[in-house]
């Protein structure tokens, strides 16, 4: 398989597993050093049937949204499917752990979780004096969005 | 070897906020002092470039730890090992530093390394309260201390002006007799730290709930603001500038500046500009980056250094005894050369006075092994720490924590009370990050929805909505003295270079199972009332699970390891006086939470710092006899 | 010795700026009347002409270095309280303008290289929102809160946020090499080009700089603000510090560098807060301080100083005290590691429009937005009333940081990466 388009499905297998867009994920720094990490650490038969077999289901013009989730579940999700694949790659986004060791500073900071609660990695990114008494700047500005009273 | 002549006033051994405290005020009075530090020497560099690398080091070596406990950003020597909660075992175990004898595990830690364990102190700076000093006359339950609380006001407002407290006294309602236990007109030195979003909105519902039967009586739950050592706006009503030794009256004197300036806040120790202000890193314990959190290193860098050495790698072992007059004649030490290899140097320090700072159970290790200051047979026993028993639940709005500071907010209503007489007394704070602590959340959310099948958007919408309801509070129940919960030595277990491992026994006693217990009835009606739904769940397999009357509670350490060389009224029923001098030998001294005969429900660094202004006012007025 | 570093005071940090009556060197004057004839001051080659035939002025046989505003002019400069108010909203954005250079040259540099660049970007930073506030401590000092509408702010978000690349606003041209086009503000990564422009920006005025119609300098332009201040105020009735001092962000609202915040109800403190500001830009007339040391790692200084840190790789020391412009003092004091490689290489001036054809970026570019206006919305808040808002207005700084990241992480697929835009858009 190139190398190249391994790392373009990462990306995309990555944008599926996590429920973040490919920008958000490339917008961490994260993406190279974690293509490496599943590279590394997975049995590579693993790694190229998962990346086809994906390939294949998300390119398939029969599928829809409703039956593709579906094979996901069953199919990629399973703790026996392509040595975990899935499941680490999302815990790997999520927390910047590959099982309990941390990659690097940078995944710790960069744990997705963080994002998703409104909060930020302890001990980095820290938000500022007082911020922790008001509501998270980014559920403010959703609901500045969503508010009608808003510009 | 050492020269032998006597050149210093003073060793202190240990370099964390009792020994730097005292250190500060000796140096600043023209008094020569050395300082026996074991953890290594990066640790204390003074100018900017080393210091930040150090720092930096610490933070790296955080990041990548894959268990975020207490000291993992700090180097555990094998020549000077630190405690770590992660070698709390099912007792006996002789794993990791302490050995445990049990039946239950000692369950806190503490730092040996430069500037102590304020390395990864939460920074809550509440004071004892009136009745913690007298529990033996009030409510017939442990001892009285030989001091009492109206003595120890000037030394509070002296340590709360070393540590650079947050806080707002108005807000101060404790539930005792008295109106205000500050004296009037005083205020902290800066502005409350602003309390979190979550403590707002479990204020407003606690206020409007929260009536609690215990034991057919009635208490009301109310929440105050926290007082804390870190950095936020300065108060300009505050006039202390700091506390200077008069040597006219043979007193610490607390100096005022003419015109209200307010206070200065103390940056980091690498950039006076960094850390002005707390900038809700999240991560009080174990490290704040910026350094807005108080620790040691910010007192000992303003002794004057022309009368300070620092020897560091320097793990004292053995205090020398002049068998005809009892005077302590010397501090033997090992200096270690690379802190993983058994290869040591021995010293002697030797000094007029000799101040033992290094933490309650390494002080008390130290006497036993020295065969000193134990007339009493008091030194290791009454060992304490605030059994911690933690409660978490979901509220049914998203409360967002993992932000700011530990906790800014605690329910005071069970700090003090007839109850007392029957059960431990406690404080609840409420926590600001989720259920961290108790289930090493949001982690363990992310892996648990994960093996459950969900992922994509369904994975971030359940992780955003189940972690950011969480909520997390713990009762510190005080602990009382009890003489079989102690440090011991034995010859049997020694550590790389030879020193002695303390070894523990401990237990928990019918007073605090008892509180336990009521902390489940309270915490039952409180989640009830506040709407969250409990997910508190205590396994059997926990280290420091214990039952009563049929039901099972975990509890955890709260690191405050104090009691091990109590003070007292005689040497019959303690290790000092209440100037901390040994009964046994007029020219040594002990500072630290060892000194504390009871506990209370504050977290002891305030008090144990407002006890070290007191110790170093006795030692300057016997240096100057 | 190594704990001066942590002094908190610094008296030496005082009296940052001259006394207004020392500005009339009789040089100045010559110079002055030398060119006094001349009316079209924007053709620098015809000064520098005219120059060349007054050969007779001996300060002036070297090719001339910079232009700048007559001393006569500089002090005549303000109109009437109107124009001083005016002027004083345009050095209201003269500040603003150059923090988003400042800020992606801090942003562009990679987590953990480049450490003292960063700490002395960072400080420089800082302070310039310290002058924002100070200039608005001014302004708010000479506005009768009569005057004042209902909810009315100080400034306005949207006007105030530059376009770059943008001329200094306030009529302020720095003197570019022989050649180069007028001088302008562009939003570049950390690079040399960068610290060309960061020094260019905070250059002291050349005493010795014959004149046009136009400010050399910042500094020139708050020199003229100062003249302004104190004759306005002296022909005024009763004076023009009317404001309400209820509305004066005072000195514990702001933290994280050397800067102090002074609270403005009289000239006095006025002069002060714009020694504040000038002292911390450039120094004066490329000093320090007046007389003694004035380098070192316990002493603060001018920013400009501070960029010439980054460009030679080396701390000023105590021993470095020639800076009587044009500066030629190298610094010598402790050197460091300048790394333009570990840098992430954001195009320059980026803008919301380059990334239409990839709406997620957009929408990041956005968001980043949103928390800038945040700021500036936040700050206009603290200046027009509520000064408790500015410490956690200003906390937004740090959002700003991880979004601006967000974005140069984000590849174009040309080598370069996106950035931050720093344009305004509705919330």
């Amino acid at each position: 398989m190139e190398p190249i388009s391994t790392s373009k499905l990462f990306l995309e297998a990555s944008a599926v597993f996590t429920g973040f867009s490919k920008t958000e994920l490339k917008a961490t720094g994260m993406l190279q050093s974690y293509h490496n990490t599943i590279l590394k650490n997975t049995n590579k038969e693993d790694i190229d049937y998962f990346f086809i077999d994906l390939n294949q289901l998300l390119t398939d013009p029969k599928q829809d949204a409703k039956s593709i989730k579906h094979i996901l579940t069953t199919q990629f999700m399973p703790i026996s499917a392509y040595g975990s694949l899935a499941q680490n790659m999302i815990i790997l986004w999520y927390t910047g752990n590959w099982g309990n060791d941390v990659i690097s500073s940078a995944s710790y900071i960069q744990g997705l979780m963080w994002d998703t609660i409104h909060a930020h990695p302890p001990g980095a990114k820290q938000p500022g004096y007082g911020s922790w008494s008001d509501l998270p700047l980014s559920v403010k500005q959703s609901t500045v969005k969503s508010s009608p009273n808003g510009k | 070897m050492e020269n032998n002549n006597n050149n210093y006033d003073v060793v202190i051994v240990g370099s964390g906020i009792a020994g730097s405290i005292v250190a500060k005020l000796l140096t600043n009075a023209g008094k020569k002092v050395l300082m026996l530090e074991a953890g290594l020497a990066a640790g204390i560099a003074m100018d900017q470039e080393a210091n930040y690398k150090n720092y930096q080091d610490y933070l790296s070596t955080f990041y990548n730890a894959s268990a975020k406990v207490p000291n993992s950003p700090y180097p555990n020597i094998k020549d000077a090992p630190s405690i770590d909660v992660l070698d709390i075992k099912k007792t006996p175990s002789t794993e990791g530093y302490l050995v445990q004898m049990g039946p239950i595990a000692f369950a806190s830690d503490c730092t040996r390394a430069p500037g102590g364990t304020t390395l990864h102190w939460l920074g809550t700076t509440l004071r004892m309260l009136p009745n913690d000093f007298k529990m033996k006359s009030k409510y017939g339950v442990a001892v009285d201390w030989p001091i009492k609380y109206e003595d120890m006001n000037r030394y509070y407002e002296m340590a709360e002006n070393e540590i650079g407290v947050s806080g707002n006294v108005k807000d101060q309602n404790y539930p005792i007799e008295q109106k205000s236990v500050f004296n009037k007109d005083y205020v902290y030195p800066m502005k409350v730290i602003p309390i979190s979003y979550l403590d707002k909105v479990m204020t407003d519902i606690i206020d409007k709930n929260s009536k609690i039967i215990l034991n057919d009586k009635a208490y009301k739950l109310y929440c105050i603001s926290t007082p804390q050592g870190r950095n936020s706006i300065p108060n300009y009503d505050y006039d202390i500038n700091g506390v200077a030794w008069n040597p006219g009256t043979k007193k610490l004197d607390i100096t005022r500046n003419r015109f209200k300036e307010g206070y200065n806040p103390v940056g980091s120790n690498w950039d006076p500009y960094t850390g002005q202000r707390c900038e809700g890193n999240a991560s009080c314990v174990p490290i704040c980056p910026v350094q807005a959190k108080y620790n040691a290193l910010k007192t000992l860098r303003k002794c004057d250094m022309g009368n300070l050495s620092v020897k560091t790698q320097a793990v004292a072992s053995k205090l020398l005894i002049n068998e005809t007059s009892n005077w302590i004649n010397g501090v033997e030490y090992k200096t270690y050369i690379k802190g993983s290899s058994p290869e040591y140097e021995t010293h002697t320090a030797k000094a007029t006075i000799y101040v033992m700072a290094a933490s309650a159970i390494e002080n008390a290790k130290l006497l036993l092994a020295s065969g000193a200051a134990n007339s009493s047979d008091q030194v290791g026993r009454n060992l304490m720490d605030h059994m911690t028993v933690l409660r978490w639940g979901l509220a049914k709005e998203p409360l967002y924590p993992y932000r700011g500071p530990g906790s800014t907010t605690n329910i005071p209503t069970f700090r003090d009370g007839e109850f007392r007489k029957d059960h431990a007394a406690w404080i609840l704070p409420l926590d600001n990050w989720g259920w961290a602590w108790p289930t090493f959340s949001p982690g363990s959310d992310v892996t648990t929805a994960v093996s459950e099948g969900i992922f994509g958007k369904e994975l971030r919408d359940r992780i955003e909505n189940r972690v950011t309801r969480q909520f997390f509070t713990h009762f510190e129940c005080e602990q009382t003295p009890d003489p079989n919960n102690r440090v011991t030595i034995n010859p049997e277990y020694k550590d790389n270079i030879g020193n002695y491992r303390p070894v523990i026994h401990y237990n928990a006693t019918e007073y605090m199972l008892k509180a336990f217990e009521a902390s489940g009835v309270v915490s039952e009606q409180f989640f009830d009332q506040c709407g969250i739904e409990d997910f508190t769940e205590y396994n059997p397999q926990d280290p420091d699970y214990v039952t009563y009357k049929g039901k099972g509670y975990s509890f955890a350490g709260a690191g405050h390891i104090v009691g091990t060389h109590r003070m007292g009224f005689n040497k019959q029923d303690s290790v000092v006086d209440s100037d901390m001098r040994t009964w046994d030998h007029e020219n040594l001294f002990l500072v630290g939470c060892g000194n504390m005969p009871t506990l209370g429900t504050s977290n002891p660094t305030l008090t144990m710092s407002a006890l070290t202004f007191k110790a170093a006012e006795a030692i300057l007025k016997q240096l100057e006899q | 010795m190594e704990n001066n570093f942590f002094q908190k005071n610094n008296p030496n940090r005082q009296k940052l700026i001259k006394p207004l009556t020392d500005l009339d060197t009789p040089q100045e004057i010559a110079n002055s009347i030398a060119l006094d004839s001349l009316t079209d001051s924007d053709i620098p080659q015809e000064i520098a002409n005219s120059i060349a035939l007054e050969g007779n002025i001996p300060q002036l046989k070297d090719l001339p270095l910079q232009f700048k505003m007559s001393q006569k002019d500089v002090k005549n400069y303000i109109k009437d309280l109107k124009h001083l108010q005016a002027c004083l909203r345009t050095a209201l954005q003269l500040e603003l303008s150059t923090i988003p250079p400042y800020l992606c040259g801090l942003y562009t540099i990679k987590d953990g290289s480049n450490v003292e660049a960063a700490a002395l970007i960072r400080s420089v930073v800082v302070e310039e929102m310290l002058h924002m506030v100070l200039v608005s401590n001014i302004l708010n000092a000479i506005t009768d809160p009569k005057s004042i509408k209902k909810g009315e702010k100080l400034f306005n978000v949207k006007d105030i946020i530059p376009n770059y690349p943008t001329f200094l606003p306030g009529d302020i041209h720095p003197e570019v090499p022989p050649g180069a086009p007028p001088f302008k503000v562009h939003l570049l990564k950390f690079s040399k080009e960068a610290l060309e422009e960061f020094s260019t920006i905070e250059r002291p005025s050349d005493p010795n700089a014959p004149i046009t119609k136009t400010f050399d300098s910042i500094g020139q332009f708050y020199e003229a603000i100062r003249y302004g201040l104190l004759r306005i105020n002296k022909k005024t009735p009763g004076g023009i510090f009317k404001g309400d001092p209820k509305r004066q962000i005072t000195p514990e609202h702001y933290y994280g560098s050397g800067g102090k915040i002074t609270k403005v109800t009289n000239y006095e403190e006025a002069e002060e807060a714009i020694g504040e500001i000038v002292g911390q830009g450039e120094g004066i007339d490329g000093t320090i301080v007046t007389d003694h040391v004035m380098f070192g790692e316990n002493i603060e200084y001018a920013h400009y100083f501070k960029f010439q840190e980054i460009s030679y790789g080396r701390m000023y020391s105590a021993n470095d005290t020639n800076f009587q412009m044009p500066v030629r003092s190298v610094p010598t004091g402790r050197p460091f590691t300048v790394s333009w490689s570990s840098v992430y290489n954001m195009k320059a001036n980026p803008k919301m429009k380059d990334y239409k054809n990839n709406p997620e970026l957009l929408q990041k570019a956005i968001e980043f937005n949103k928390v800038y206006v945040t700021l500036l919305n936040n700050i206009n808040d603290a200046v027009s009333g509520d000064p408790d808002l500015l410490i956690k207005g200003i906390a937004v700084m740090y959002d700003l940081k991880y979004k601006a990241i967000e974005l140069l992480n984000i590849p174009l697929g040309n080598g370069e990466c996106a950035g931050p835009t720093f344009e305004y858009v509705e919330l």
